[in-house]
This record gives C-alpha cells, structure tokens and sequence, in this order.
C-alpha cells in the first residue's frame, strides 16, 4: 500500500496539470451549456434548458450517435484484432521486426491531409480512374454512395491505427517470458493456440487498450471528415436539426453544429451527451482492469446504466429499461459462480438478439447503440474460454500477410514521394521532369527546418510533462486508488472526452492569464492533456501487472516508495513508456488546432501549422500538392528518428528476465 | 517616389514611436505579404509583423471573443456579419479610405453594417468558366459571344477527335458552383435572409440543371477530378474559382477565362468574393494607412499575376481583360456566416440526393427548408 505525505509528490504534478488545463474549462464549458452566447451575443444570454431540450428533440443526434458507435466498434475491433497479430509476429526484437516495425510507423507519420487523399486517389480515384477501379472493375464513388464512404472510411480509419496499437501491443509483450515460447514448443502449440495464450498473458492491460481506443473512436474526426465531409445522406438523415450522412460522427456533428451556429452554448450541451459517452468508455476501460468479483459489478452496472440513459435518449423506453433491469440481475448471483457466468452469458445473448432484431426491423435508426457498447464491455470482463483450433500458419504464408499489412504504407508513401519530385502542383502524380524544386522551395525558401526545430521543442516538452505528471500518477493510482487520485483521473478523462471549441475559449483565458500564450509550454500543456487517457490508462494497467513481490522486497530492505518508482517501476516500463513517447510525439508534431489559437507570432510557428500554407482554405485556394508533399517527406524524418530510438525502448531486454512470473 | 515619400515618413513618423504593426493574412500571396512588410520597413523603419493564418476563420472567430487580435486582419466578406457583431473593428470614415484608393460603393457594400464601413476592400476571387484552348480549333473562343450556351460550348470544333477528351464538366454537388445558378433563375434568400429552399427558384434551378447532367450534356467531376482533367488536356470547358489561374499558367496550360454560360434564357452570373482589411487598433490608424498606402501601391503585379480583381482601382488593368467580362455578370453571397453555413450544408444535400434520385426535388427542398428554419 502507498501511504503517507511523501508519497502525495507523485500525483500533485498531475494535479496541477488538471488544475491548469483541464478544471476551469471544464466548468466553464458545463455552465455555458445553459446560455446561448453566439457570434452575435457580446455577452453569455441564459436560456435555462433550452439548449438541451434541443439537443434531446434532434433526431440527427439519435442517427448520428448509432452511426458512430456501430463504426467505433467495428474500427475499433478490427483495429485490436490486426495489430494483436502484427505485435505477436513482431514481438521478438530482430533486425527484420524493427523494419517492419519502421515501414509501419512511416504511413502514421505522414498528415492525415496528404494520406486521405492518397487513399481517395487510390480508391475513388481522380480524373474518373482509380487504383481499385483498374484493377477490379469497381465503381466506388464516397459522394454518393453511403455505405462506400462509410467502408472506406472504416477501412483507412483502422489503417492509420494500426501502427500505434501494434506499437502498444508489442511493449506489452515485452513482459512475457521468453521460457514460455520454450513451452509453448514442448507443448506443441501451434500459432493460434499460441496468440490465445499470449493474449492471456497481457488481457489485463490489451483489455482496457482496446476499451480506451474504442472510446478515442467515438470522438474520431479527422480521418472521416477529410475523406468524405458528412457522407452520402443516410434513409431519414435529412431531419430539421441536424443532416446525417454515412460518415455523420459525432465529432463531425458538432463541428457542423459550431460550424452553422458559432453558439458555445449549443456546442457544449451538445458536447455532454457526446462526452458522457465517451468518458463511460474510458470508465470501461479502467474498470476491466479491475479483479473479479469487482470488475463485474462495476461493468455490469455499466452496462445496466448506459442501456437505461440511450435508451431514454433515443426514444426506446421500455427496451431501455428492460434491458437495464436484465444487467442487474446477475449482481444477486455474484456468489453463486456455477449460475452466475452462465446467466451473463444468457443475457449477452439476449442482448444481442435485441440489437439485431431491432436493426433488422427500423435499420439505424433502431440500432440500440447501448447493446453495441455493452455487450463486449461485460463479454470481456467475463473472460470466457474459447476453443480455439490449434492451427499452424505456414511461415510463407505469415510473410503474405505481413506484407499485406505494409503494402498500402509502400503504395502511400511512393505515392506522396512521386507527388514531392512533381513539378506541377496535381493531385495525381507524374512521372516525368520529376526534380527537387519542391524540396528546396519548403527548405530553403520557406525555411521549413525552423517550423520544425519549434515542433521538435514542442514535443520534447510535452514528453517531459507527461513524463512528470502521469508516470508517477500512474503509478500511485495503480497502488492506492485514494478519492483524490480518482477524482483527479476522473476530471481529466472527462475532460478530454467533453472537449472541444467549447473548452478552447476558457482555456485561452487561462493561459492569457498566467502569461503561456505565444509559448512552445503552453502548446505543450495542451498535448500533454490530451494524451493522459492513453498514457494513463496504459500505465495504471502496466504497473498493477508489475509483481507484487518486487515491491515488497524493496520497500522492506527500507527503501521509499519514491525510490522504487524510479529505481525498479520506470525501468520495467520501458517498454509501455517508449510507445507512449512516440504517441505523445507524434501528438505534438501533428498538434493543429492549439498552435493555431494560442500563437501569433510566426518565429514560433510549428511544422503543423507551417505545412498548412500548402493547403490553404478549403474552397478559395488550391492546395500546392508538390510542394504539401515535399514538405511532408521532410517532416517524417524526425519522427522516424525518434521512432527508431523508442523501438530501443520498446524491445527493451530489461523486462526479459529469467523466471519472471507475471499474472 | 518611393524614396521620397519613405524620407518624409521617416521624418515626420519617428518609427520610434510605434510598437510593431501586427498584419494577418491567409489564402494566395503569403511570400508577396512579407516582401512588402520588408520592404516598408526598411523604407519607413516602422516595424511590421506578418503572420500567415491557415485557418483565418478559426481562429479570427476565437480573436473576436478574447480581444488578442492583430493591428489589421484580411478577412472574407461573409466574415463581415460576425465582426460587426463583436464591436471591436474600427469604422473607416470616407476620406479614411479616399487616400488609400478608389472603391465602388458595391466593393464597400459587403464590408458595411448599419452605415458603418468596418474594412478596406483589397481583392475579389470570381468563379469563372475555364477553356482549355489547346483542345479546340484556333477560332473556336472567339464563337463563344456573351451570352453562350452549354450547348455552344459542346459544338466546339475539337483538334483531335478523341473520345477521352470531355467538353463540359463541373460538380453538380458543389453549393458554391450551384449559387450562380440560384442567382440566375431568381431571389436566393427570403425576406429574413435565409435561404429560401421553397421558392420556385430553387426548384426551378435544381430541376433544370439537374437535367444538364441526366442528359449528358454536362459530366458531373469533382473538384480534384476537374483539374487534373484540365491539367492533363482531358477537359475542354470547367467551372471553377479564378484562383486556379496561375497554376494553369504554372503548368503551361493555354487558357481562357470566360463567363458562365446561359441555361436556356437565363443569364448566370458568376460569384464573387472579397477580401479586404479589418483594422482593430484606433491607435495605429496612421501607421496602418501607410501601410496599407504602400501595400496598394506595390499590389497591382500581385493581383495581376494571380488574377485577383484589385478592389482599389477604378478601371481593371488590360491583363485582367477576360477578369472584366466577368465581372459584368456577378454576384455576391449575403455576408452572413449563418447563410453560408445554413445554405451549404442543406444545398450539398439536395443536390447529392436529387443526383442519385434518392429524394424528389419537392421532398428534398421540403427538407432543406425545415432544416434552414430550425437553424436559423
């Protein structure tokens, strides 16, 4: 146990970061909810609940809401399952993994502008040819065709998430024995049997992952927002309030929202619905990690409520409340072991015959998104046995499909390469005079380098926050979960969740305040906070997982908790803390929206923002692709830098010792 | 002149006595902005800071509510409404702008609100129509007279037969392309402002259009699409923002800008949209009239060279010939943002629906219109 005075210097970083960044925004944005306070307001006009009365009237929101969810799931599975399997093939430090390693983080790094395009080029195609089309006839079109644009955005959605899950996933590996691949081969395990095995070695800390990133992908905006706006219009999409389109999420939503009202009062009531769900799931997340009988309770009352709450919301009282009350009953059987998983098991089934009846029979309008959401939250926590086939993969075909895995990161990246050589500025790439005109016109004219230097302080910054203040967070909230360390998480989960134009303004109030505009720490502050659910989460599963005999050990031979901390707990972390790095550095590099409100002077411009002058405004510019792409190959090699030293940590020997026994 | 006028500023204007002038611009012209800002330094010794706003809008929006705002910010006509609404632009009286240029009352007009102007017109963009010469007989520009047709446009004697080649195309779907035919089949907003979806100009514009493309008269391209058509010599005529002209000419391309054509009787008049100087400090009025004195006099080769009508002149200079036929014909969106926004996001739906025949016309303007009086 974490007890005394000295030990409260682990979490106070974390909470002045909180107190900063995340609090007055917060209740800011909450007590704005109940005015209307527009472009065209000098002042905040109180409207009581007129706000939500809206936001509970909008049937777009109901449509908009099941849209996401049924997409968060999909993207979000898809997204675990590949790189659960791409981690266990790469999980073994070696010359070939760490390039495998490199070529998958290249088609990450590149901006979510010039990537999107390459896939709309590959896919949809320009000039009324594409990639796809030659090759298998296909006449996919995402401006009107609504399940194509729902598809494809799924498809490079979980593509662009890949490389940070694997990343992940392979720091979480790292803490398996390397006797148990000896007894795995005594055994005879071939290669599924031997993924299950391995995913019940780090179930405790991929579990709450995959929640985590399942919630990320509720709030998911760039990626569909670039590759098809609000999508084709979906059957009952156009409603008085809001127009649904395939690809109408909820981060989509309020943009349009804010975009047509410039109402903060309308953003942020519209902002707790959407973030009360986002922040259930990364509740979800931190309750999986939870020992039984206590994980149970927790996800199932979870699961109870949230069915209760949407179903109240969308309209569909009674499966709502029968369904709530469903959840519930398995919590006065918690004793009883041989009725109490099977009567779950029951119930998940009940539970998903619901959702497909209900979908069948009204389509997305009917989809129970509570169902979609509940299910595998509660299903996980059960941990139920699968037989699983002990089938064994040939070793060609394994390099298939790793090479399947990296070859649209090959395609995008000589796509990108080909359009920095080209002298004309199209979005199709030439092949002839290709030259370096482009190159030196973003270095040497544009001076490129220096946005680049700004960034790079940016993210060393915004590192060394999250290094201060979550890792020592993490690490007393995994021991001691005191009311005051609960709160602070609780606070800043919901305040990532809740987020958005709405908690900007009272942000730059704060930070015009106490003096952090025009600052590389003030945008680093910023990164910093929108990493901590990631970083959080991932730690607090980590060190829960760490051996409780270690700890004992030390603290007996009369050493500090403190000491432990950074003695023995950091150094076993390497590797779950080498892939929150590279996050939080990839965060920075690509940080769009901070940079832009909080500074205005250029010497102290970013990379983001710099790149963007390429881009121009939607509508009344054209982009400059040449010299976007150019610009985007040379922004690459820092991060692949950086990348390639965090892979060091990532395979950190460390962690492999002999005769570890991890739970 | 320049020397002159710099040694009398120097004397009469310590640049000790001014702080920097802070300037934000966004869209074309980012290097251009700098080499004036330097060059007015180093003639005046007055200080300038240029930064370029990737997302003006954003983060004007975000200014507008704290107060952090530059000296002077290069804002879009629609931005107009919500600048007025913030209270914080300084109003230009008439000789204020008399000693910077010439500007007609129209350009003044969108940057007006209740009698009081609140910027200084610079430039206009204008949605154009684009021929791409190359692909068509020597005489053939010279038979598309004012008040051409879609139809004149495809009998166009070609240079090659080739069935690759496209005569007309443009983005059904586009709002922005869209507004022009609004325009020319009549009103566009009702007597709140509001688009009027209802009307039967918009059920009129959308029905006849529509049957452009259904007839293949007309193929339906997406933006990318469009120019790289044009960009490769696979498009003969397209629609689009008169921005795209120096890359046109960038890439070697023979072209002509021409008006938008007629649909049946209708004249359809092309979009324009301005840009122009907001300033926000009283105190630095006279600093920034010399400024933006010395932008003017340095920007003719700049509006020239990227097509852009210059707002602070009275007659167009001889380059912008073809810019000038446009111009007879043009048409503002209402500088509300409420308006572009409303407009955009319902107009982008009816036309998607109603190319795909997933909704009537009727049902889908219906639509539109509910949509238009919840958000308003």
């Amino acid at each position: 146990m974490i007890h005394g005075k000295k030990d409260r210097i682990l979490f106070l970083p974390m909470a002045l970061l909180v107190a900063v960044t995340t609090l007055f925004p917060l209740v800011w944005a909450l007590i704005i909810s109940f005015f209307r306070y527009s472009a065209y307001d000098p002042s905040p006009v109180f409207v009581a609940f007129n706000n939500f009365l809206r936001v509970f009237r909008d049937e777009g929101l109901v449509l908009s809401l099941n849209l996401t969810v049924l997409w968060s799931l999909m993207k979000s599975s898809a997204e675990i399952l590949i790189s659960f399997l791409l981690a266990v093939r790469l999980r073994h430090s070696g010359r070939a993994s760490q390039r495998v390693m490199l070529l998958l983080g290249i088609g990450w790094f590149f901006p979510a502008y010039i990537s999107v395009s390459a896939w709309r080029a590959l896919v949809q195609g320009y000039a009324g040819h594409s990639v796809l089309s030659s090759i298998f006839g296909t006449g996919i079109d995402i401006t009107t065709q609504p399940l194509a644009a729902f598809f494809v955005t799924l498809f490079v959605a979980v593509w662009l998430s890949v490389p940070l899950s694997t990343i992940i996933i392979v720091g979480m590996l790292q803490r398996v024995s390397s006797d148990l691949d000896d007894n795995m081969r005594i055994d005879g395990i071939n290669d599924l049997n031997a993924a299950a095995v391995l995913f019940g070695q780090v179930r405790s800390i991929l579990v709450p992952y995959a929640f985590f990133q399942l919630a990320r992908s509720l709030k998911e905006f760039s990626v569909p927002f670039l590759m098809s706006g609000s999508g084709p219009l979906i059957p009952g999409g156009f409603t008085p309030d809001t127009i649904v389109g395939s690809t109408t999420f909820m981060s989509i939503l309020l943009f349009r929202k804010f975009s047509v009202t410039d109402n903060y009062g309308i953003l942020a009531s519209y902002s707790v619905i959407v973030g009360t769900l986002v922040f259930g799931w990364l509740v979800a997340a931190l309750f999986s990690r939870l020992d039984a009988p206590k994980r149970h309770v927790r996800l199932l009352t979870l699961a109870s409520v949230v069915h209760l709450l949407l179903g109240v919301f969308s309209g569909n009282y009674l499966a709502g409340l029968v369904m709530s009350f469903l959840y519930l009953v398995p919590l006065l059987l918690l004793r009883e072991r041989e009725h109490f998983r099977p009567i779950v098991g029951c119930i998940l089934l009940a539970d998903l015959l619901y959702a497909v009846a209900a979908f069948a029979s009204r389509g997305l309008e009917g989809l129970p998104a509570a169902s979609l959401l509940a299910v595998p939250a509660v299903l996980l926590s059960m941990r139920y046995s699968l037989r699983i086939p002990n089938i064994s993969i040939g070793s060609l075909t394994k390099r298939l499909l790793t090479f399947l895995a990296l070859l649209p990161t090959v395609v995008i990246f000589s796509y990108v390469l080909l359009l920095s050589f080209s002298p004309i500025s199209d979005v199709l790439p030439r092949f002839k005079g290709l030259g370096l005109s482009s190159f030196r016109h973003v270095l040497i004219r544009d001076s490129l380098w220096l946005n680049m230097l700004n960034s790079i302080w940016i993210a060393l910054l915004a590192i060394g926050l999250v290094a201060l203040c979550v890792f020592p967070f993490a690490y007393s909230h995994a021991f001691r979960q005191r009311r005051i360390t609960t709160v602070l998480l609780s606070v800043a989960l919901f305040g990532t969740s809740f987020a958005g134009m709405h908690t900007l303004l009272p942000l730059y109030m704060v930070f015009d305040h106490i003096r952090l505009l025009n600052s590389f720490i003030g945008v680093a502050l910023v990164v910093a906070t929108q990493c901590i659910p990631l970083s959080a989460i991932s730690l607090i599963a980590f060190f829960r997982g760490l051996p409780r005999e270690f700890r004992e050990l030390f603290l007996l031979e009369g050493s500090s908790e403190t000491s432990y901390f950074f003695k023995v707990a950091l150094p076993l972390s390497l590797p779950i803390i080498g892939g929150i790095a590279t996050y939080v550095f990839v965060s920075a590099w690509g940080a769009f929206t901070a940079p832009l409100l909080f500074i205005d002077r250029i010497e102290l411009m970013p990379y983001s923002l710099k790149i963007f002058s390429y881009v121009g405004e939607i509508g009344s510019y054209y982009s400059r692709w040449n010299l976007f792409a150019a610009a985007s190959i040379i922004g690459i090699v820092p991060l692949l830098i950086f990348y390639k030293r965090s892979l060091r940590f990532i395979y950190s020997e460390s962690l492999k010792e002999r005769g570890v026994m991890y739970e | 002149m320049r020397g002159i006028v710099a040694a009398i500023l120097s004397v009469v204007f310590p640049a000790v006595l001014f702080s920097a002038l802070t300037v934000w611009v966004s869209w074309e012209g980012e290097e251009f902005f700098y080499k004036v800002a330097r060059e007015f330094e180093r003639l005046t010794g007055i200080e300038v800071e240029v930064l370029y706003v990737p997302r003006i809008d954003t983060k004007l929006q975000l200014s507008l509510r704290t107060g952090h705002l530059p000296d002077i910010c290069l804002v879009q006509d629609v931005s107009t409404g919500i600048i007025a609404a913030s209270g914080r632009a300084v109003p230009l009286d008439p000789e204020f702008l008399a000693s910077l240029g010439y500007f007609s009352e129209d350009a003044l007009s969108v940057f007006s609100s209740n009698g009081k102007y609140l910027a200084v017109p610079f430039y206009a963009d204008l949605q154009v129509g684009f021929l791409n010469r190359s692909l068509v007989k020597p005489d053939a520009p010279s038979q598309l007279m004012s008040g051409y047709t879609i139809e004149d446009l495809k009998k166009l004697p070609r240079v090659k037969d080739d069935k690759d080649v496209i005569s007309v195309a443009w983005d059904f779907m586009s709002p922005y392309v869209f507004f022009s035919f609004l325009a020319g089949y009549g009103e566009v907003t009702d007597s709140r402002g509001m688009p009027a979806f209802s009307s039967d100009t918009y059920a009129s514009a959308v029905s006849e259009v529509r049957e452009l493309f259904a007839s293949g008269t007309v193929l339906r391209l997406e933006r990318q699409a469009m120019v790289s058509r044009f960009l490769a010599g696979k498009l003969i005529f397209m629609l689009q923002g008169s921005f795209l002209a120096p890359e046109f000419e960038r890439a070697g391309i023979d072209f002509q800008i021409l008006p938008f054509p007629r649909v049946g009787d209708k004249s359809i008049p092309s979009v324009i949209d301005s840009k122009g100087f907001v300033i926000f400090d009283e105190k630095s009025l006279e600093p920034v009239r010399l400024f933006l004195s010395f932008l003017f006099e340095e920007s003719m080769d700049f509006a020239t060279s990227n097509y852009k009508i210059p707002l602070w002149v009275q007659e167009l200079p001889v380059e912008l010939v073809d810019l000038e036929r446009v111009m007879e014909n043009v048409v503002r969106m209402p500088s509300d943002m409420r308006f572009q926004q409303i407009y955009g996001e319902a107009m982008r739906t009816v036309l998607q629906v109603v190319y795909v025949q997933a909704m009537s016309i009727d049902d889908a303007l219906k639509s539109a219109q509910a949509f238009a009086e919840s958000n308003w």
